[in-house]
């Protein structure tokens, strides 16, 4: 694991590292199995397009600092948007505070097969 | 208290540049934050919560918020936007207070709608100029 951190981190700005699960990766992965039941689950580590920002300036996490995950889950069914992205918040409610940029899409199987 | 708080608002014109009132370092109280972002909530019909200015926003998700909102038109003088960068303090409190972890935060007629994603969402399905016109905070035509 140290290796491959590594290797995310002398990687360039202008292309995506090759790609590595980190720690805060695999917990969001792990709770949100466990929670949420998905149908299916997507996480897309984007830290590599934004760690040259301003925003990202003197941050110590800059390898795991964006992510964008895609939730298909029975679970969203009959609730709003505002409701969906809370449930996922409150699941991740320890890794979100070290994560730069967060971006969720929640879907349930059917608005998904539309 | 809430009146310097009130002479920070950055009240912004979406379209043009204009003036950038800058926070001052004001500390609160725990209980005195939660009062003042309860007035800041009902300052304007609209209100974004955001990092940086509507001018110059330090954040990709702060940015296409407003770019968002100058699309479906909102008239600058019923929108505020207050920078939480200023201010550590409004950046913890806000979240708590909308019991929601990330930064933009929208409020409309002092209901918090969403962040970024949803805001995008809703700007797609044409919720979010629905949302804006009851509201009648869109410039006339």
């Amino acid at each position: 694991m140290r290796i491959s951190l590594r290797a995310m981190q002398s990687c360039g700005l202008k292309t995506p590292p090759p790609y590595n699960c980190g720690p805060i990766e695999s917990k969001i992965r792990e709770r949100l199995n466990s929670k949420l039941n998905p149908n299916k689950l997507e996480i897309r580590n984007d830290s590599w397009k934004h760690a040259h920002h301003s925003g990202m300036k003197g941050a110590s996490n800059t390898v795991e600092s964006h992510f964008h995950v895609t939730i298909i889950s029975k679970e969203f069914e009959n609730m709003k948007s505002l409701a969906r992205h809370r449930l996922v918040f409150g699941i991740l409610k320890e890794e979100i505070p070290d994560i730069h940029g967060f971006q969720i899409v929640c879907k349930t199987p059917e608005e998904e097969s539309k | 208290m809430f009146s310097s708080l009130r002479s920070n608002i950055i009240r912004s014109s979406l379209r043009t540049n204009t003036i950038n009132t800058r926070f001052n370092a004001i500390r609160f109280i725990s209980a005195e934050t939660r009062a003042a972002i309860d007035e800041a909530v009902k300052s304007a019909p609209v209100v974004l919560f955001m990092k940086g200015t509507p001018d110059a926003p330090a954040c990709g998700f702060s940015r296409a918020t407003i770019q968002l909102l100058g699309q479906q038109g909102v008239d600058p003088s019923k929108f505020a936007a207050y920078n939480v960068l200023e201010d550590p303090e409004l950046r913890q409190g806000v979240k708590e207070y909308s019991e929601w972890p990330t930064i933009p935060q929208l409020y409309v007629n002092g209901e918090f709608v969403g962040g970024c994603d949803i805001i995008t969402n809703m700007s797609h399905s044409g919720e979010l100029a629905e949302l804006l016109d009851d509201a009648n905070a869109l410039v006339e035509e």
